[in-house]
């Protein structure tokens, strides 16, 4: 195999912040190789270097034999490189097919051979052995489909070069067992694929290599079948592993919050179920299943078509977020950057954004403010220069535990808490399953939606199973295990209650 | 082969806008004091002044709007009926004062329409406010009938040239912005303005009541600009429908200099008054130096222009 990627050297600044430091990394063609590292580590800012989204400080980029100082967007295109960012850039409006065969289309002369494509496109699924149809809007396919809709493109281009920055977050995992099949195939082709993820499970699935990076440096880089994942854990967190999972003494209480069949139109459906003082409650189904949803109304945030919701006992009617908050329900959305990060403001405003607005104070207390922001940076571990520093500028984990901070500020009742770990790496879950476990104890009540099944086993003391907008099931005590929960979930039990 | 990229440093130099302007400030005004030594005598800074304070004080209220990630294209006319109102009103032989009470409210109230279709529609806001920009207008010419209102009343507060050694509209000018300024930083209110403009969706998850503080911001800026009006009047001595005319533009314009994003979320009252600074210091340099008026608008409308290419530039890092 010949490397075809070679840095030597990188270094890169933001300002003061160095997120580079003397980097050096190969890649070869048909190879597999992953990157791991604490958030903040300079994953992100390594990709974007090679996808030419911005210029390294310093050191060289060898790609094909020829050295860069830097790249821009359209050299990385003729390099034969292809980046998938964690968000979607891709044309939601336009079919799955088109997407695929952006910039490829098979052509009649000048004109675009309709016909051709589609065909084409059949072959490409049926070999690829994927779920999709290729006449579908893009915007109608779940996030994993449209992943592997990007995923294809690349092969289709026959790139070079694939990288791939954290693209199974929050995925079932027979989506990801999907994914990561496809892009074993891609590699077949003779591409060169970087992997970024903070599931190292997926990581052992398929890499040929694994690097390590800490703080912007290179620690260490291991071939298939030299490492464990407690190697790679004190490589990425410079201490040695602890344990997992520190289960909670359980002692649930009273029913807190009562919710009576709640619809909205086609995605929840007629769903009941309470919530006791000092519980977790577990919420399990396939992405698309209508957990989210379900939290967004209880939340207020999206108009409900039926149903009743009871606190303590007294019926009460939520018709925004706001009521929310006043009436002790919190909720964290899925997706931070698009429904949480407010965008250029300090990470300190982020923090106390929701706090300040449940207080009905006219004037901030800014002191105040700043004392609790300093305190969950430290609690934790957000990685920034300061608390004034823009949210923009924070890495992508890091941007997600500043909003994880927000509710731990608000003095809630309920909190819902939607893929509370999603993005995050490994060492700083921990340090979140015991901020929950904690208002647990506390006696409050949490209401936790997660694709790894693994945390949510381990975190619950009850979980309710969704399927197509309905309660299919609920477990409890030792049953609350991955064999009874899928079972429920993929349908092969009936409805229980 | 080696691919050498544009330096970082012009960004970085970019960056902050602030700093930017007050470095082509200073160079500006030494260069001019250097060519005429008019330009920094204490009347002519003066006469600078009172010639920025109407925009200034329109564009600190198109400095709100935008902040919030809203637009207001009714300040013009809005300016014209405020002073039209209150002119009218003193001919009808009522109190000077009360006079001004009313037109002032009314231009609040104005805002609060505004604000109210604005947040209950979810139409877009320059739609909206093109809208009632004809609605204002129209309102102004029903009560001035076309013509120039003069006073048929003495009058004396409006004509009233010092407050605390200041000119009074230089005055009403500089109150507004050190209010405004507090009001940002200081109220849990000015911070819920940057969280909605920053990212609506996440100001509304994070608790914030959105159609309530839409309505109180285009009802402050009402307000706000209701006191140009005041400034206005006082300047010009008289009112017409159409004397508002071009303050909607020159107040987008001289915010956006002052580095406020026309996408929201972004930007302060200390850009806004250095934004609105500089262009007065052009024009006014340009008067002395004898630029004719038809260049001027040629060289402002360019600098319009060189100022959003230079916010950008600083913001190319973050693109992705
Ligand atoms: N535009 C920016 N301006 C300033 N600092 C930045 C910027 N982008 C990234 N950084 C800093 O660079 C460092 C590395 O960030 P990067 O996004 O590469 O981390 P990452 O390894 O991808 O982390 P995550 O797992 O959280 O996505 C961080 O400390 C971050 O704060
Ligand atoms: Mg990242």
């Amino acid at each position: 195999m010949a490397t075809i990627l070679k840095l030597v050297g990188l270094t890169k600044d933001f300002g003061s912040v160095r997120a580079l430091s003397n980097v050096s990394f190969e890649l070869e063609s048909g190879e597999i190789h992953c990157l791991v590292g604490e958030n903040g580590a300079g994953k992100s800012t390594l990709i974007k270097i090679l996808s030419g989204a911005i210029a390294p400080t310093g050191g060289a980029i060898h790609i094909h034999g020829e050295i860069f100082k830097s790249l821009t967007p359209a050299l990385a295109r003729k390099l034969e490189t292809e980046t998938i960012y964690q968000e979607n850039i891709i044309c939601p409006d336009m079919t799955a097919m088109e997407n695929i065969y952006l910039g490829t289309e098979y052509r009649n002369g000048i004109f675009y051979d309709k016909k051709r494509t589609i065909v084409e496109a059949k072959k490409l699924i049926d070999t690829m052995e994927v779920d999709i149809e290729p006449l579908e809007i893009l915007r109608n396919l779940s996030p994993a489909q449209q992943k592997v809709v990007q995923v294809l493109k690349a092969f289709v281009k026959k790139a070079k070069i694939l990288i791939l920055d954290e693209p199974t977050a929050s995925f079932s995992m027979n989506e990801i067992e999907t994914l990561l099949n496809i892009i074993k195939k891609v590699k077949l082709q003779g591409t060169g694929i970087i992997f970024i993820s903070h599931h190292l499970d997926e990581v052992f699935k398929i890499a040929d290599r694994v690097t390590v990076l800490k703080d912007g440096e290179i620690i260490s880089t291991h071939k298939k079948g030299k490492y464990t994942s407690d190697i790679l854990i004190s490589d990425m967190t410079g201490r040695e592993p602890s344990t997992f999972f520190k289960k909670r003494h359980h002692q649930a209480g009273e029913i807190v919050m009562e919710v009576k069949n709640f619809s909205r139109k086609n995605v929840v459906r007629n769903v009941s179920f309470n919530l006791k003082r000092g519980e977790v409650l577990g919420f399990a189904g396939m992405v698309g299943s209508g957990r989210s949803e379900l939290a967004r109304l209880i939340f207020g945030a999206d108009k409900k078509t039926a149903g009743v919701l009871f606190m303590n006992d007294k019926e009460i009617n939520i018709k925004n977020p706001h009521a929310a908050i006043k009436h002790g329900i919190c909720f964290l959305p899925e997706d931070r950057k698009r429904d949480a990060n407010v965008n250029y403001q300090s990470v300190a405003d982020n923090i106390v954004i929701s706090y300040i607005n449940s207080i009905s104070a006219l004037f901030r207390n800014i002191r105040f403010e700043k004392k609790e922001s300093k305190k969950y940076i430290d609690l934790l571990k957000i990685k920034t220069p300061s608390e004034s520093n823009s949210i923009n500028n924070l890495s992508g984990g890091n941007q997600q535990k500043v909003i994880m901070a927000r509710w731990f500020l608000v003095n809630s009742q309920v909190f819902i808490f939607d893929e509370p770990t999603r993005g995050i790496d490994v060492g700083s879950k921990e340090e979140i399953y015991r901020l929950i476990n904690e208002l647990a104890e506390q006696g409050k009540s949490i209401i936790m939606i997660s694709s790894e099944l693994p945390e949510l086993i381990a975190m619950s003391d009850r979980v309710l199973i969704m399927k197509n907008g309905t309660l299919v099931g609920e477990v409890t005590g030792s049953d609350i295990n991955e064999e009874t929960i899928l079972s429920y979930s993929i349908g092969a039990n009936k409805l229980v209650s | 082969m080696i691919e050498l990229r544009r330096s970082n440093t012009a960004q970085g130099l970019f960056r902050n806008q602030i700093t930017f302007l007050i470095i082509i400030i200073v160079v500006l005004s030494i260069i001019v004091a250097l060519v005429n030594d008019r330009f920094l005598s204490v009347q002519n800074i003066t006469n600078l002044f009172k010639q920025i304070s109407v925009t200034g004080i329109s564009s600190i209220a198109m400095a709100l709007v935008l902040i919030s990630g809203g637009f207001d294209l009714s300040v013009g006319s809005l300016i014209s009926l405020v002073a039209c109102i209150i002119a009218t009103l003193i001919n009808k032989g009522i109190p000077e004062s009360s006079a001004i009470l009313i037109g002032i409210i009314a231009g609040a109230l104005c805002g609060t329409l505004n604000g109210f279709v604005i947040a209950k529609s979810r139409c877009a806001p320059v739609i909206i406010t093109l809208g009632t920009m004809g609605v204002f207008k129209g309102f102004a010419l029903l009560i001035a009938g076309g013509n120039i209102i003069n006073f048929k009343v003495p009058v004396s507060i409006l004509t009233k040239t010092e407050v605390l050694g200041f000119p009074t509209i230089v005055f009403i000018y500089l109150f507004v912005v050190v209010f405004v300024f507090l009001f940002l930083k200081l109220t849990v209110f000015g911070k819920r303005i940057y969280a909605i403009g920053g990212n609506e969706e996440a100001a509304y998850l994070a608790g914030i009541n959105i159609a309530v503080s839409k309505t109180l911001i285009y009802t402050v800026a009402g307000l706000i600009v209701s006191l140009a009006a005041v400034a206005l009047l006082m300047r010009l001595g008289s009112a017409s429908a159409v004397m508002g005319d071009a303050y909607t533009l020159n107040a987008v314009a001289s915010a956006v200099i002052g580095g406020i994003a026309i996408s929201g979320g972004k930007g302060s009252v200390g850009g806004c008054f250095l934004g609105i600074l500089l262009l007065g210091i052009i024009s006014n340099a340009m008067n002395i130096l004898g630029v004719t008026a038809f260049l001027q608008q040629v060289i402002l409308g360019l600098i319009v222009v060189i100022a959003a290419v230079v916010s950008q530039l600083g913001n190319r890092d973050r693109s992705v």
